[in-house]
């Protein structure tokens, strides 16, 4: 081990050491928690605190991946003992600070973490959400300032570096290799394969990219790394570096990422005052240095070839290949790129060692992934877990209600638009391995996981998505361009009742010609058109062959109806707030003007039980399409 | 080499070529709707497929494909083609379609009714392009109409539901209907990687991507030059000609030479009812090959046929009256004659022109030779004769040997000593730029440029952001910045050595000026410092290039003099392969091969003015010339022109000169004439009739070889004048001209790759010392009047004082320093005063940040070279001008 490296971590143990001398409350400061109302509850702890002198730590931390509890503060006092409150917003705080710093405050809190059992209180370990993450590169999610190198390297931060620092370049290769890590953007391509391509080139400088463009709908798995704990991104680059001959960086991170950019960004000026980044890092004689680059905002940016064009200041479009990056990337000199947690994995291996790292996971795919869970389910959260984990417990862990028959969930969407959709009777018999998704045509992805339920309307799903794959197509591609707004098209008049026996051979045709695309945006963009054609088939023949939209979502096949058996109390209030006047009033009974409808809801908002939606031919006959929707 | 087989077909073909070009190359068709032949793939609109035995992943695309060994490619199988249609159908989908699908399009005649029933913009006779449409063959050969391929017929096509970008038909050039496009992004590359514009850009994203001219606004607003490139390039109706837009469906192809600069682009006429409707670029001349400039593309119709010269013309006291041929030459050869019994024949001159073919300016010496009179010229020609021998005596050679095509090709440092290439020798600018910025495959290394200029052209910006060194020198001082840069670089001491045992004497460059005023040292020192390393690498490839203004025979002189020893400081006794003297007219080198330059003992121009206004000259024949517009010291030239007993002018168009004459015999216009012309580098173009003669008007060649006949009849000599054919004369060129006789004749066949120059570096090279500059002090706040040809204006317009010379008036208007025009309180469209002891011109002012402080410029053809009247005869100073300028009151 380094000599530097010792140093650093004295240093470091000691400024840890000393967090722990009092009591902290650790408030998660994390893009989720703010929604959350976290600033003002870090607010008002501090002033408070303040004002009542007390002696007392506020810390801020990243998030610990559980979002709907946020903002989750956590107690940890001098004697170890370490409780989490739940919801604590500005309002609460005083509460908080009332009860829970002599004992337990058993209104806000949520779970014990570390001391003796508090009656009637769980433990965070027993927590089914919790208990069944296999947390490793999250290990430090939540705990230490994201802002404090020093409690990165007390948890063992660089140790990492300092061990791959005394191997060759072959050796950190290899054991990358036998890792069996895979890029965890979604691509699976071997890490170590591609590294080996950077070494091998002789052509200098070579770059390193840390692709941070994190665009899909519903993924925030790097957001979280780079929120809560940045410095382990930044040395599974310098590890890179170091196995690769790389010596310098960028790091592309997506404009919408604000608080993101500014934890990178202080990470990177913190790990270079340490020496961790710049010349002879360590001493070891490895000189590299990395520079945050903040994105335009296109989606297709977050395409390798896209952000490369993107970094060298060129329209951002996917470029031809070849040449490949490892040839020819950013200034037409080599490059490597790598995903944010494809890095953090880096410095878990070479933290923990490769026995450690291999030992959960599947065949292929060996160790943990972080995945983001969001859409119809009570638990938004992010967690991480063995690959190959039952997606069934994890989803009935992330919203037991649902479990229960609440409502019925309809379909998995994993990995965003490219990647497709599938059933829920396929896709919770499925473990969460890239290998188990394949065969039914649909990609893991990198980490988003977005369940729908059957309040969503198969045809207006593919409508949004459709339109998204349209909007971001970077205009290069005839097939990507024009297949996705015949996609549209296709599925929007679906969705208005017009739709054909012949639309399904239109699919199959636009299937074929997006394939001659020159990227996977263009490429992939069929698949979720290609797969509700196949396993949701039954819903698409009865928008067009019966105009009916089982979900009532589709605009066009409903309408809204006043149900006269109801409380009319609130129709009054409806009649108010309706834009078009539409809900009136005659001889005492109350009913919808069709011929006004806008069909916005607002109705139903305030009068839920009084306003029904029915299908349009419950009480229309049927017409033809196009033609004037009266009797 | 690599073997391949091509639907079953072996065939050979470079390794690593694009595949879609070697199937092109070998007549098998294969759609490719954004490719640019020689231009990396752009891959866009995804229709070249094929199927490639081995390649994993289904049809590859034949454009990013590239040639291997053992390849196996098909191209004709169902997949193939129903892949393609797929594709296809796309593109058609977002495009204003019918012409693409229909079947009836074949069988439809104007006028008939659209059976289809559709809406009548989408109809194919509604579109300009129809039958000369990319998109439309594609269609066709494809097969899209007759297998019905049109899966999105009833769809919504929401690209048509947005608003629609109106179309730009602003300019007087270029017209651009985004409606039409397919976002193919041809234009995009052609004007970035074949021009270096990058007038055109992709803006937006998705399904509202679009084409854009600089920020989206009118196209005149961004930095388009109108060459045309792009509409070459488009595949649809989307950029087009503005004129003849209608007409251009053409019937008939003519090849043939643009005479608007000595460069000499190729180019393909497109006529219908026989007229030229279209101009395309022609790759005969390897240099200018695929590119054309705004003149060459749309100068073709720059005046009305009515204001051409339809009758031969007579003068009757004060007027010129019609005439018939026969009468107007009876009386040019009765005058002739009696001139020459009672004067003498040196009473008589002889003007060919840099604007008539080799062929006239031939028989404008062989009629010289018959009067006996060796008083021949051409207005331009002292200054090109300056230069011509400067540098003949630097190199020893007089048709220099150095070949433009190694410029774009070969060359790893330029040295360019003009004042803003780029508008008068626009496509050999273009090609320094290829040079400079290689984007063309086969993959080069750039080249380095120093540009010597006191305007700042576009070719300034090739120089320092790319590692070479922009020279701004005062107007007049450009001798004295490359004598400086020569003194530094014989300082080097293996510059020296090698110089001397070149067997150069070294010391002629001793008096060279050490510094500049107007340049810093280290500005000097860094292009020094190219020229030296360039000096050091003899295996390197070096282009010295002299563009001398047509004003200006010291400056012309002495600039060469400085460039050709920088030459042979770099190159030694091979230096004569690396200089370009670019003549200003396109047939200035044709007619100095053809002899027209004074005889032994005879006036050149500026004498034969000088004999005229004393008197002694009495006859003058000028033929295409225009002295008015053209010489210096206009007063004089008209005074002198004014006491002639005869003035014979033959033109195609009423010049002020024509008006002066005696007679004026009607000419035809470059494009109605066969011949051929001699360009910068000699390569020697063929001129073809694309048009007829109107009314009456000949060809100046049949003219003057009618007044052969009549004045050898006259008197005497054994010359014969009995040309049936233009190509009659040619021949005769070939066997008596030296340097053209390496021309066989066969009909003109071949002919654009030969250069008439002199083989082998077997002359005497030497340095020459160069003169120190003169300089007018500033007096009164006068400023410098630099002038120049400018990209814009026509000549044939200018020449007859046409409003429209300049269609787009950008040069029809003083530029003033934006800064001068501060202090002056003179704003852009300000009307101004240009005052000096000669002359007094009204006209509008433009602000400009491209003439540097302390001058203004004018355009030299401005309505009819009206510069010429403040500018002082030609008096041996390299000293510009001065005129004081006034805001209007």
């Amino acid at each position: 081990m380094l000599k530097a490296y010792e140093e650093l971590r004295a240093k470091s143990d000691e400024v840890w050491k000393n967090t722990q001398a009092r009591t902290v409350i650790r408030v998660p400061i994390a893009t989720c928690s703010i929604a959350a109302g976290a600033r003002e509850t870090l607010e008002a702890l501090e002033s408070a605190v303040k004002e009542r002198g007390l002696d007392v730590d506020v810390q801020t931390v990243g998030e610990r991946g559980l979002c709907w509890l946020e903002p989750l503060v956590e107690i940890v006092k001098a004697d170890g003992s370490a409780v989490l409150y739940e919801h604590v917003t500005s309002d609460k705080v005083e509460q908080l600070l009332d009860e829970a710093l002599d004992d337990v405050s058993a209104d806000l809190a949520f779970a014990v973490v570390e001391g003796t059992d508090v009656e009637g209180l769980q433990r965070l370990d027993d927590f089914d959400l919790w208990a069944l993450q296999e947390r490793r590169l999250l290990l430090r999610c939540g705990i230490i300032d994201p802002d404090n190198i020093d409690h990165y390297i007390a948890h063992g931060g660089y140790s990492g570096l300092a061990q791959a620092l005394d191997q060759s370049q072959e050796e950190v290769i290899q054991t990358v290799s036998d890792s069996t890590l895979r890029g965890r953007s979604g691509s699976a391509f071997p890490t170590g394969t591609k590294w080996e391509f950077l070494r091998g080139k002789e052509r200098e400088p070579k770059y390193l990219i840390c692709n941070a463009d994190e665009g899909d709908p519903g993924a925030f798995v790097n957001r979280i790394l780079m929120e809560c704990d940045p410095q382990s991104v930044i040395e599974g680059m310098v590890i890179a570096a170091h196995a690769t001959g790389a010596t310098y960086a960028f790091f592309y991170l997506r404009e919408e990422y604000p608080l993101a950019i500014e934890r990178m960004e202080k990470a990177v000026e913190q790990a270079r005052e340490r020496g961790l980044l710049g010349d002879n890092i360590l001493e070891s004689g490895l000189s590299f240095d990395m520079k945050i680059w903040v994105g335009a905002g296109s989606y297709v940016c977050g395409e390798e070839s896209g952000l490369l064009a993107s970094l060298d200041d060129e329209r951002g479009m996917p470029r031809i290949r070849p040449p490949f990056p490892a040839d020819s990337g950013v200034f037409e000199q080599p490059t490597n790129v790598n995903n944010v947690e494809t890095y953090s994995d880096v410095t878990l291996i070479m933290e923990k060692g490769l026995e450690f790292y291999n030992s959960v996971g599947t065949e292929a795919n060996k160790g943990t992934k972080i995945f983001s869970l969001s859409g119809h389910i009570q638990r938004v959260c992010v967690v991480e877990v063995a690959f190959g984990y039952p997606l069934r417990d994890l989803y009935h862990a992330v919203d037991p209600a649902t479990y229960q028959e609440r409502r019925k969930l309809k379909a998995l969407q994993a990995g965003a638009a490219l990647a497709g959709i599938l059933p829920t009777h396929i896709a919770l018999k499925l473990p969460l391995d890239p290998e188990a998704f394949k065969p039914h045509g649909v990609l893991m992805g990198g980490g988003g996981l977005v369940f729908i339920d059957d309040t969503a309307c198969i045809v207006d799903l593919n409508v949004m998505f459709s339109w998204f794959l349209e909007d971001e197509s970077c205009g290069r591609c005839t097939t990507c361009h024009g297949g996705t707004q015949r996609m549209s098209e296709i599925f929007r008049r679906i969705g208005r009742g017009g739709g054909k026996s012949n639309d399904y051979d239109k699919m199959e045709l636009l299937g074929q010609a997006l394939q001659y695309s020159n990227c996977i945006h263009g490429s992939a963009s069929p698949t979720i058109m290609l797969r509700s054609a196949e396993y949701f088939r039954e819903e698409i023949d009865q928008h067009i062959n019966e105009q009916r939209c089982a979900a009532k979502v589709c605009r066009d096949l409903i309408r809204y109806e006043i149900d006269s058996d109801s409380d009319s109390d609130k129709l009054p209030e409806a009649a108010a707030i309706c834009p078009t006047e539409a809900v009136v009033q005659e001889d005492e009974k109350w009913s919808i003007d069709q011929s006004k409808c806008i069909k916005c809801n607002a109705c139903k908002d305030v009068a839920p039980d009084a306003v029904r939606i029915v299908d349009a031919f419950d009480v229309l006959p049927l017409t033809p399409v196009g033609a004037s929707a009266t009797a | 080499m690599a073997k391949l087989t091509i639907d079953g077909r072996e065939i050979e073909a470079p390794d690593g070529a694009p595949l879609v070009e070697v199937i092109k190359e070998n007549g098998i068709y294969v759609p490719n709707l954004c490719y640019i032949d020689g231009l990396p793939p752009y891959a866009g609109c995804r229709t070249c497929l094929v199927e490639i035995e081995g390649a994993r992943g289904g049809l590859q695309l034949s454009c990013t494909s590239t040639v291997r060994d053992e390849m196996v490619v098909r191209t004709d199988t169902a997949e193939v083609k129903q892949a393609r249609q797929y594709v296809l159908s796309l593109i058609d989908a977002n495009h204003s379609d019918r012409c693409l699908t229909c079947h009836r399009r074949v069988k439809c005649m104007p006028g008939d009714v659209c059976l289809r029933d559709d809406v009548v913009t989408h109809r194919c006779l509604t579109c300009s392009k129809n039958y000369r449409c990319e998109l439309q063959t594609t269609n066709d050969l494809l097969d899209m109409g007759v297998d019905n391929v049109e899966p999105w017929e009833g769809e919504d096509r929401t690209y048509y539901q947005w608003e629609q970008p109106e179309p730009d038909r602003a300019n007087p050039f270029l017209e651009f209907d985004p409606q039409m496009c397919i976002i193919c992004t041809r234009c995009v590359r052609a004007c970035d990687d074949l021009r270096h514009t990058g007038a055109i850009t992709l803006a937006g994203r998705g399904f509202s991507t679009r084409i854009a001219f600089g920020a989206g606004g009118p196209i005149d607003e961004s930095n388009c030059d109108f060459c045309g490139s792009c509409i070459d390039v488009c595949p649809t109706a989307t950029l087009m000609e503005k004129p003849n837009k209608w007409l251009a469906r053409t019937e008939d192809w003519v090849s043939t030479t643009c005479t608007s600069c000595s460069v000499g682009c190729t180019i393909s006429v497109g006529t219908r009812g026989g007229k030229p409707v279209i101009v395309k670029p022609d790759t005969i001349n390897p240099f200018s090959d695929d590119q054309i400039c705004v003149r060459g593309r749309f100068h073709y119709d720059a005046i009305k046929p009515k204001e051409r010269l339809s009758k031969h013309l007579v003068r009757e006291g004060d007027t010129l009256q019609p005439s018939p041929l026969d009468a107007a030459l009876d009386i040019v050869a009765d005058r002739l004659a009696g001139i020459r019994e009672q004067h003498g024949a040196a009473s008589i001159a002889f003007l060919g022109s840099p604007f008539a073919t080799n062929e006239e300016n031939y028989l404008v010496r062989k009629l010289a030779g018959v009067v006996g009179t060796p008083n021949i010229d051409f207005t331009v020609g002292p200054v090109n004769q300056a230069a011509a021998h400067a540098a003949q005596a630097a190199f020893g050679v007089d048709r220099l040997p150095a070949d433009l095509t190694d410029i774009p090709t070969k060359a790893k440092t330029i040295l360019v000593v003009a004042d803003d290439l780029e508008e008068t020798h626009n496509v050999a600018a273009l090609r320094i730029k290829d040079a400079i910025d290689p984007r063309k495959l086969p993959a080069r290394e750039p080249a380095r440029l120093i540009v010597i200029s006191s305007r700042r052209g576009e070719l300034c910006d090739f120089a320092e952001p790319y590692g070479g060194v922009w020279l701004q020198a005062e107007a007049g001082q450009e001798a004295a910045v490359v004598s400086a840069l020569a003194k530094r670089i014989v300082g080097d001491e293996n510059v020296a050595a090698s110089a001397k045992s070149a067997g150069l004497d070294v010391d002629a460059l001793a008096a060279g000026p050490d510094t500049v005023t107007g340049i810093e040292n280290s500005t000097l020192d860094n292009a020094a410092a190219i020229l030296s390393e360039a000096a050091a690498d003899a295996g390197q490839t070096i282009a010295v290039v002299v563009a001398p203004k047509s004003v200006g025979v010291a400056l012309a002189a002495e600039t060469t003099k400085a460039a050709a020893n920088v030459a042979l400081l770099l190159r030694g006794a091979s230096a004569a392969s690396s200089f370009y003297l670019l003549p200003t007219e396109a047939n200035i080198n044709g007619a100095r091969d053809m002899g027209v330059v004074p005889g032994e003992g005879g006036l050149n121009f500026i004498g034969i003015v000088e004999a005229a206004s004393a008197g002694d000259m009495k006859a003058l024949v000028v033929a295409g010339d225009n002295p008015l517009m053209f010489a210096p010291g206009r007063a004089k030239v008209e005074e002198a022109l004014g006491r002639l007993d005869l003035l014979v002018v033959i033109d195609q168009v009423l010049t002020d000169t024509a008006k002066m004459a005696h007679v004026v015999l009607a000419d035809v216009p470059a494009i109605s004439k066969d011949g051929t012309i001699t360009s910068a580098d000699r390569r020697v173009l063929r001129l073809k009739a694309a048009q007829a003669a109107q009314g009456e008007a000949q060809p100046a060649w049949a003219t003057l070889s009618q007044l052969g006949q009549r004045l050898t009849s006259r008197l005497g000599g054994g010359e014969s004048f009995s040309y049936e054919e233009a190509s009659e004369i040619t021949e005769e060129i070939t066997k008596s001209v030296p340097g053209y006789d390496r021309f066989h004749f066969h009909g003109y066949l071949g002919w654009g790759k030969g250069r008439a120059v002199e083989d082998g570096l077997s002359g005497t090279i030497a340095l020459q010392p160069v003169g120190e500059p003169a300089s007018t002090p500033p007096s009164n706040g006068d400023v410098a009047l630099l002038t120049g040809r400018t990209l814009f204006t026509s000549l044939e317009a200018a020449s007859i004082h046409s409003p429209e010379a300049d269609k787009l008036h950008r040069e029809d208007a003083v530029l003033v320093n934006q800064y001068d025009a501060v202090e002056l309180g003179i704003s852009a469209g300000d009307g101004v005063v240009l005052k000096n002891g000669s002359a007094e011109l009204s006209l509008k002012a433009a602000l400009t940040n491209t003439v540097p402080r302390g001058s203004v410029f004018l355009s030299s053809y401005y309505d009819g070279g009206v510069v010429n009247t403040l500018l002082p005869s030609e008096n041996g100073s390299t000293a510009p001008a001065r005129v004081t300028i006034a805001k209007q009151s």
